[in-house]
């Protein structure tokens, strides 16, 4: 960026704070002066059933007025358009994956639309129409009113998110039921089983268990030969008769099985405290007086920072170059059907060509690594190793035994790629991870739905909060609009260039200025920060710990200020003039 | 004039002008067809895009924005899992934009591919990418070449070219649909001179287009009524799509059962199947289910025409083998080319392009376009690519017939001079690939012509003289090691041509190999350096040695052939060649160099 671009910048954050300011002021202004109308009690005595009454009528009247009827026929609309058309990248793992994150997302979008809708008519729309006096005028405090109404706009998000999570659970099914259907009109036609044979042999995909295995060894041919009373070969033979595509599918099905349709819980590689040695690089620098102009110790502190942690993620080629992370986890549960695995990104910058080793091919983008689980020394101990491709994510199962009784995961990784590449994991980013099944998928839907509830929560504070001072338009726009902000906080940040890669290797006042902004409106703005339908369509359960943190920090928290808040307009609002 | 009779007048000049407006709807439609202004008729299968277009022509562009958006952020995060339906949702909202659809195809045949790490999931987006296309982008741009040379490019150069490491497991694959589609060679078809291979390449495709388009008409013929309702009986309804070729299948490899019985009637309903279908009073019928069925593969699955097929292979003179991708690349490039042509543009760059294509697959096909499968073709094994002698003649006519076409300046001889170079090389592989194969006239009228038009100094000692001079290599003396390296290769490739059964190819290449042998043997100075072992043994040790390369069943195929007991897995080579090798002295080199002078001088063969 510009210096000119920076300044026009600067100018335009002025601008923009300064009309914030003014806005703030007036709000408040109208809010707590002169003419702001009666205070109320905080009453608790009888609240849960003023509040259930009022929730009672806000629900009733939404219903009246069409809103939530008409959100919940959009939602029950797209979740069958989406069953029906969802193909993903065109294997049964991508179709339901797909489905899932369509129809959950979609109705989390659409809920929040409505709540936003519903929320900013709550209030305001009583208060133009005057029907507020009914209530304003009985001895009812004015917080109850307003929990009443946000009591009243989540019950029906509530209710119609459960209908949609139902929808999207049964539908998920339904796809993998048309899956088998499928799956076993083609064991009749090109296996040329008996319909009962190929009934049985799609029926055996339940008692599939344990982790994935390539060809024969696949636990899918282990299923089919006990219920076809065939040998594994003789089972292999019969899937090489069905469509290419369909035995794909079948191996997408069991991924599907292990890591998608699961609950599971993810272990970040956790970095060491680099700190001391952080500081001890600072400190000699400083004495030897070598510090470079204009840098703060703040930012010496930072691009050490950097430049440790680079170097600890990258590894270089050679078994001497291995590395060993541990993790730590809760106490296994041992068995051949616990399903443990690892998923890594391998970054390598450029392009890797191919290579061939003893007759061997080693494919482009590819680097020949190896991973060790367990203890080294230990009879558990398991290695493996191939060729990984870079810059994307993979998953590898690892087998559950080498995991220590107390929960410790050992995992070695060595650079062994005769290429002689350099290869980093971003551990801070989710770069590598232990994943691991903890529940079932009914779990992981209910874990994802609730913490679709959470932002729809904060948000319900936020429209209850505009419905009282503002009227149901100018609410709507302006609560819509920070929705629509904060769910685009990435692509702001980028569009304002305050992301790290606009950085460089001096960082500028204008930057940390620009980071600073933006970090503050995602900060004030921000109404949950769990991306749950992604976790939910990788199998991943977005855990009970993190739905509670963020209930705390959105709903109790930011959502009770906002509520607060509310409470304190709606008691200086001047609800009717009084003519002497 | 009162109100009301100006009201009745009013509306009867209203309903004559409507009706002189509607005599001409018919007329405008015929100049806006004309002028190629008129959409074509949607296809059932992709007129949900119809739908959605004057639907969404509100909110089209940003939620085509927010479609793309999402499509790259997915992309760059590795998360591809509605790469094809996002694609699928681009295109359609903008289904007249064919730089969309080619960019879509291209993308997943070609980007997303190659982030994914196994053959197979390669092979789905590869597929994605140019069914995209093939199956939704042409039926909704029936005339854009674009969207042709884009498809035939994906197919020829992705699937059909060397460049993708995976290229052998996509060349299987694209092969095996074929093969599965067109159906395998008749009982009996094989036999001594007649591979199973050679039945694709004569694939009677007229049988086929003759084939009705509807099940109606085809069960009008009471002869398959009758044969489809005895099949009924058996719980086999042959009316459905993949009933009755899976019956043959299952019949073919013995694993056909009955449905809906159990016991020991299932027996009796077994046998009395068996019987209908070998009942050699249905056969008629038999075929014509079968051609109808494999048509219907070819028109729905492959979307081809296939009265097309039939013309282009008279065209051509030559059956295409349509188990290759360039058999089809080749298909959408003259349909690409046909379809484009009348329109307004005075320069159309896909045109010129797709031309090229056309001319690329043609070579293509002459230098790898014979293709042989494996008999473990389905657990893997990818196919062998040889020469295919008959395109010699059709690449041939094609430089004669483009040069024409595209030379704007005359030029000396017959062949425009931007394609000399390719020429004169493509006409001398095909005289020695034509001399290999004992086709010495066709040979000599190659090599007649090329002296007569081209003449260079190696022609002038004759057909015979040229080929001597292209196997001067064969003649060349060389050290111990690498005349051991060069027969053990060529043992090699034979070894790989009896394993995909090309038993005469096969023969040649251990002739070839012999006679470096014994030319070593002969020529060699050194008795001392001369082989301790015998071709035979040199043979075996390489069948063994090299077994790891071939899958198993194909090993054992060419142990059979070459009378061999194959080893079982984890036992040693019985027959060990010397490892040490022995070196030569300075004087033997000298003497090895003096006589590989002398037998350069002779020329002898």
């Amino acid at each position: 960026m510009t210096y000119d671009e920076n300044r026009l910048f600067l100018i335009m954050l002025g601008f923009g704070l300064f009309m914030g300011l003014v806005t703030l002021l007036y709000v408040i202004k109208q809010a707590f002066g002169r003419d702001g109308g009666e205070v109320g009690g905080w009453e608790i005595r009888g609240a849960p059933g003023r509040i259930f009454a009022i929730a009672r009528t806000t629900l009733a009247e939404g219903l009246r007025a069409k809103v939530g009827a008409g959100f919940a026929a959009i939602i029950f609309i797209a979740i069958p358009i989406f069953y029906f058309t969802a193909e993903g990248d065109g294997t049964i793992k991508g179709r339901v994956q797909m489905f899932l994150s369509y129809s959950m997302g979609f109705s989390g979008f659409v809920i929040g639309v409505l709540t936003i809708m519903f929320s900013c008519r709550s209030l305001s729309v009583e208060i133009a129409s005057k029907q507020i006096f009914g209530i304003a005028s009985k001895p009812v405090p004015r917080w109850q009113i307003v929990a009443g109404k946000w009591v009243g706009v989540m019950s029906l998000n509530v209710a119609l998110l459960t209908v949609s999570t139902i929808a999207a659970y049964a539908g998920t099914q339904g796809v993998i039921k048309r899956f088998k259907n499928q799956l076993t009109g083609e064991l009749e036609s090109y296996g040329g089983l008996t319909p009962v044979q190929a009934a049985t042999t799609v029926a055996a995909l339940e008692d599939v268990h344990g982790i994935g295995r390539q060809g024969v060894q696949s636990p899918i041919v282990d299923a089919f030969a006990k219920s076809l009373g065939r040998t594994p070969d003789q089972v292999a033979d019969l899937l090489l008769r069905l469509p290419e595509g369909t035995r794909m599918n079948l191996r997408r099905f069991d991924e599907l099985r292990r890591h998608v349709i699961a609950c599971r819980a993810a272990l970040k590689a956790e970095l060491p405290d680099f700190a001391p040695e952080i500081r001890a690089q600072v400190d000699k620098l400083k004495k030897s007086g070598e510090i470079p102009e204009g840098w703060t110790e703040s930012k010496l502190l930072q691009n050490f920072k950097a430049a440790v942690i680079g170097q600890f993620c990258t590894i270089p080629p050679g078994p001497q170059n291995a590395r060993q992370w541990k993790f730590k986890g809760p106490r296994p549960i041992k068995g051949k059907n616990v399903i443990m695995s690892i998923r890594f990104k391998l970054d390598a910058p450029g392009y890797v060509p191919p290579q061939e080793v003893r007759g061997e091919q080693l494919p482009e983008n590819t680097l020949l690594c190896f991973w060790g689980f367990g203890d080294s020394a230990k009879a558990d101990y398991a290695e493996t190793g191939e060729p990984y491709p870079v810059n994307s994510f993979f998953e590898l199962e690892m087998p559950s035994e080498c995991v220590e009784d107390d929960g410790t995961i050992v995992i070695s990784f060595a650079n062994m790629d005769p290429r002689r590449q350099s290869v980093s994991m971003d551990l801070a980013n989710k770069g590598l991870e232990v994943l691991y099944h903890t529940g079932t998928f009914e779990e992981g839907v209910v874990q994802a739905a609730l913490a679709i509830l959470i932002p729809v929560a904060c948000l319900a504070s936020f429209g209850v909060c505009a419905s009282t001072f503002l009227s149901f338009p100018v609410g709507t726009l302006i609560v819509m609009t920070l929705f629509i902000v904060a769910s685009s906080m990435g692509f702001v940040a980028d569009a304002l260039a305050a992301t790290k890669d606009y950085a460089g290797a001096n960082m500028t006042l204008e930057w940390e200025i620009r980071r600073f902004t933006v970090d503050a409106i995602g900060w004030v703005l921000a109404i949950g920060d769990l991306d749950s339908v992604s976790e939910l369509i990788e199998g991943r359960a977005v855990g009970w710990a993190a739905l509670w943190s963020n209930t705390w920090k959105f709903v109790l928290l930011k959502g009770t200020a906002v509520f607060v808040l509310a409470v304190l307009v709606l008691r200086r609002r001047e609800l009717a003039t009084v003519i002497v | 004039m009162r109100p009301a009779t100006r009201k009745w007048m009013f509306v009867l000049v209203a309903i004559s002008l409507a009706y002189a407006a509607s005599l001409r709807v018919a007329p405008m439609n015929e100049l806006r067809e004309a002028h190629q202004l008129v959409l074509p008729p949607l296809p059932k299968k992709v007129s949900s895009s119809a739908l959605l277009t004057p639907l969404l022509a509100l909110g089209r562009a940003p939620l085509v924005d927010y479609l793309w958006l999402r499509a790259t952020k997915l992309k760059d995060e590795g998360r591809i899992f509605d790469a094809y339906q996002l694609a699928q949702w681009i295109c359609e909202l903008q289904p007249k934009f064919p730089s969309v659809w080619a960019f879509q195809g291209w993308n997943m045949a070609y980007n997303i591919s190659v982030t994914q790490k196994s053959a197979e999931e390669r092979w789905r987006w590869v597929r994605n990418g140019y069914e995209l296309i093939r199956d939704k982008g042409i039926p909704l741009n029936p005339n854009n070449t674009q969207l042709y040379r884009e498809l035939a490019w994906i197919l020829f150069h992705k699937v059909g070219d060397l460049l993708d490491e995976w290229q052998g497991y996509y060349k299987l694959q694209f092969a095996l649909q074929m093969q599965d589609i067109l159906g395998p060679p008749p009982e009996g078809y094989e036999r001594a001179g007649r591979l199973a291979g050679d039945y694709y390449r004569s694939y009677d495709f007229e049988r086929l287009a003759s084939s009705p388009q509807k099940l109606v008409d085809l069960l009008r013929d009471p002869e398959v009524a009758a044969f489809a309702n005895k099949l009924d009986t058996f719980g086999y309804d042959v009316r459905q799509n993949s009933v009755y070729l899976g019956l043959i299948a299952s019949l073919a490899d013995n694993t056909l059962e009955v449905r809906g019985t159990t016991g020991n009637r299932k027996e009796d309903q077994l046998v009395a199947l068996k019987a209908a279908i070998n009942d050699p009073a249905s056969k008629p019928a038999q075929q014509k289910l079968d051609n109808f069925w494999r048509a219907w593969r070819v028109r729905n699955e492959l979307k081809m025409d296939l009265a097309k097929i039939v013309e282009m292979n008279k065209t051509f003179g030559l059956i295409l083998d349509y188990r290759l991708p360039e058999s089809h690349a080749l298909y959408w490039s003259v349909l690409g080319v046909e379809k484009g042509r009348g329109t307004r543009l005075n320069y159309d760059i896909h045109q010129l392009n797709t031309r090229r294509l056309e001319f690329f697959c043609l070579q293509k096909m002459f230098h790898r376009g014979r293709i042989a499968m494996s008999r473990d073709s389905k657990a893997g094994e990818p196919p062998l690519m040889q020469p295919d002698i008959r395109v010699a003649k059709v690449l041939f006519d094609a430089f004669v017939r483009d040069s024409e076409q595209f030379e704007k300046k005359k030029n000396e001889g017959p062949i425009s001079q931007n394609f000399i170079t390719g020429f004169v090389g493509f006409a001398r592989t095909a005289i020695l690939r034509y001399h290999e194969l004992g086709m010495n006239k066709e040979a000599q009228e190659f090599f007649d012509y090329l002296n007569r038009y081209y003449p260079d100094r190696m022609y002038e000692r004759g057909l015979s003289g040229f080929l001597e001079e292209q196997f001067r290599e064969d003649k060349k003396l060389y050290d111990y090691r690498t005349s051991l390296a060069r027969i053990e290769a060529m043992i090699f490739r034979a070894l790989l041509h009896y394993a995909y059964d090309e038993d005469e190819e096969a023969v040649r290449f251990l002739k070839r190999a012999k006679e470096l042998y014994d030319t070593y043997q002969r020529t060699v100075a050194s008795p001392r350096l001369r082989y301790t072992f015998t071709f035979a043994q040199t043979i075996e040790q390489v069948v063994h040695e090299r077994a790891g390369q071939l899958s198993r069943a194909s090993y054992e195929n060419v142990c059979r052939k070459l009378n061999l007991a194959p080893l079982t897995e984890g036992s040693t080579i019985p027959i060990n060649l010397p490892t040490s090798q022995p070196m030569e002295t300075p004087e033997e080199q000298a003497a090895r160099e003096k006589a590989n002078a002398e037998l350069q001088k002779s020329g002898a063969p």
